[in-house]
């Protein structure tokens, strides 16, 4: 987040975390999830595909609400 | 690694094994043994292993019946802690053999030795070394 680059880096960062975002596994997923909500919060609207990941994520109850619990960044609505 | 604490549970709620790598009063951390117990236990094998309480972060996973529950600081990286506890597990299941909780009551002191003292060599080790040098490292400390 703090590396300062070109918009090259940051498509190919959010599209590796989207990658993470379709794993099976839970974890893989709560993470790549909270850095893209991260993400989000600072750069708006990079990639289409991966906001209706994002959406399609916070419709379910898990990794959402943790986020918001914690407070590092609201989901996006 | 901002690692504060680590714990040993039954399935159950019992604790095996506990400890504490900041210092906190007994009634403190009963309280917060039981509140963190309670969040972790309460838990399905659907959702996933990280869970928020306070300002701790606990990693905790499943083995058999066996739950290891680490704290750590909120902004440090899960995916590595839960490394970690499997790195753990397998040094224990190599050197007294069979990850089960009697084997470890009997071996109470190996326990507290791996949980207690290598517990921060192994941090820093960790950064440094492949995990199964680690693993060989505490073996020959041990044996």
């Amino acid at each position: 987040m703090s590396i300062e680059d070109n918009g090259g880096l940051r498509v190919l960062a959010i599209n590796i975390l989207g990658r993470f975002l379709s794993n099976c596994d839970n974890n893989i997923r709560f993470i790549s999830f909270s850095f893209i909500t991260l993400m989000v919060a600072t750069w708006i609207g990079q990639n289409q595909k991966i906001r209706l990941m994002v959406v399609e994520i916070n419709l379910r109850g898990d990794g959402a609400e943790r986020l918001r619990e914690r407070g590092r960044a609201k989901a996006p609505e | 690694m901002g690692m504060r604490l680590m714990l040993m549970v039954n399935k159950q709620g019992q604790t095996r094994l506990a400890q504490y790598y900041e210092h906190l009063i007994i009634q403190e951390s009963q309280a917060l043994e039981g509140k963190i117990l309670h969040k972790c236990l309460a838990r399905n094998d659907n959702q996933c292993s990280f869970v928020e309480h306070r300002n701790y972060g606990i990693v905790y996973r499943r083995y058999a019946s066996v739950f290891f529950l680490v704290g750590v600081d909120v902004d440090e990286s899960e995916l590595a802690i839960l490394e970690f506890i499997h790195l753990l597990v397998e040094t224990m299941d190599r050197h007294p053999g069979n990850v089960c909780v009697a084997r470890y009551d009997v071996s109470f002191r190996k326990s507290t030795f791996y949980a207690g003292g290598n517990g921060h060599e192994w941090l820093h080790c960790g950064d440094k070394q492949s995990k199964y040098s680690v693993s060989n490292q505490l073996l020959d400390k041990t044996s």
